[in-house]
């Protein structure tokens, strides 16, 4: 402040004589008076700054173009995960979430036609032949070993679903999966990480000296069991 | 006060109020008295051509603050400008001062210090000269010293700060 009061005070001694305001006044109105025509009245530049309309109408498009692409992705991943949960619609009503999957018991009933539609539907890399031909509906008949598991069977789940479906060299066959992790005899079982419930995957079943191993398709082994 | 533009009369009350104003504007600037003569001229001629209504007295100073800023930077750099180097322009000034015989030591010492803080502000590059005279004697806030200058307010932030640190230099070892 101590500098701010010295320059004040010593600007304040800074002014035009009176000798000098007299010969500033008489340049003024002689320039003035020398044919200077007095110019229409108008308004002083305004102080306020004027509406960006460029950067409102940008800004606006820029926002409208984000809402549709928003709109699209919303529509795309919306209609996928409604495929899958309409799959899952008809098992909802008393199914668990795949947790586990062990063959099922004669006691558990499999929803049909759903699943079948699903399949039909499904962007899993499934077999034309065995979808084309439609699934075996062994459920009630699972209670031990599959018939044939074959060199590369695949088993195949859905998120939100309770079956799955067992890709052999033979039939598909069909599971309801249950939250039952007891090994059947000559069955198989095992259960799912449980950061892949919600996920649809494909899993690949291999049999190789008489030990059925799980894989995911990032060949993650999920588990392997010793046919029995 | 409002003065209206509407007679002779309130535009020669509106230059006698404001010529103070402007030529201290030029003089931060130029330090040298005819020159800021010339500018203050040039200043009022202009209000005059101008003709404008104003929304306010303090809209018609920030006006007149404007054009003494705008000409005494063209005057700069024009072809009329007759004197160069800042230190000769400060010498002057130095010479144009005269003392009261009648001054005592304490006044003269007084004298001679505001005399080295205007000097110092002189000795300043030309740049920071105006930001320095609106921000610390016209008392303007830097916003609307950003829009004066048409600059950025941060620009203007960052002439004082050197300018204070140029300052800081300058008058190391005078005493407050």
């Amino acid at each position: 402040m101590k500098f701010q009061e010295q320059y004040k005070a010593e600007m304040n001694s800074i002014e035009p004589t009176e000798a000098q305001r007299e010969k500033i006044y008489a340049a003024v109105y002689n320039q003035i008076n020398n044919g200077e025509a007095s110019q229409p009245k108008k308004l002083a530049p305004s102080r306020k700054k004027p509406l960006p309309l460029k950067t409102i109408a940008l800004a606006g498009a820029s926002a409208a173009c984000l809402i549709l692409v928003a709109g699209f992705v919303i529509r795309f991943t919306t209609k996928n995960s409604f495929m899958v949960d309409a799959a899952s619609g008809g098992a909802n009503g008393g199914a668990m979430p795949g947790n586990s999957i062990s063959a099922p018991t004669a006691e558990d009933a499999a929803p049909e036609g759903i699943l079948n539609d699903y399949i039909n539907k499904s962007e899993a890399d499934e077999p034309q032949s065995s979808e084309s031909a439609g699934v075996a509906d062994n459920s009630s008949a699972i209670s031990g070993t599959p018939s044939i598991i074959g060199e590369n069977a695949r088993l195949v789940f859905y998120a939100n679903c309770t079956e799955c479906i067992l890709y052999t060299d033979g039939e598909p066959q069909k599971f309801v999966l249950t939250s039952n992790t007891k090994t059947l005899n000559g069955g198989f079982s095992f259960t799912l990480p449980p950061e892949k419930n919600n996920l649809a995957q494909t899993l690949h079943i291999t049999l190789k000296n008489n030990i059925i191993r799980v894989t995911a398709d990032n060949q993650t082994v999920i588990g392997q069991f010793t046919q029995e | 006060m409002v003065l209206s533009l509407d007679t002779a009369e309130s535009f020669d009350m509106v230059m006698r109020h404001y010529t103070p104003m402007v030529y201290r504007i030029a003089f931060s600037r130029l330090a040298n008295a005819v020159d800021c003569e010339d500018v203050t001229q040039e200043v009022f001629v202009r209000y005059f051509r101008a003709n404008l209504t104003y929304e306010s007295e303090e809209h018609r100073k920030a006006w007149l603050i404007r054009c003494a800023v705008n000409t005494s930077i063209n005057f700069v750099t024009s072809a009329h400008k007759k004197h160069s180097g800042d230190l000769e322009n400060i010498e002057n000034y130095a010479e144009s001062e005269t003392l009261s015989a009648n001054v005592t030591e304490n006044e003269f010492e007084k004298q001679q210090l505001r005399q080295t803080v205007l000097n110092a502000v002189l000795q300043l590059p030309e740049k920071y000269r105006i930001p320095v005279h609106l921000f610390y004697y016209e008392d303007l806030p830097t916003a609307q010293i950003a829009a004066i200058t048409n600059t950025r307010e941060s620009t203007v932030r960052s002439q004082l700060a050197r300018a204070r640190k140029l300052l800081e230099n300058l008058l190391k070892g005078v005493e407050f």
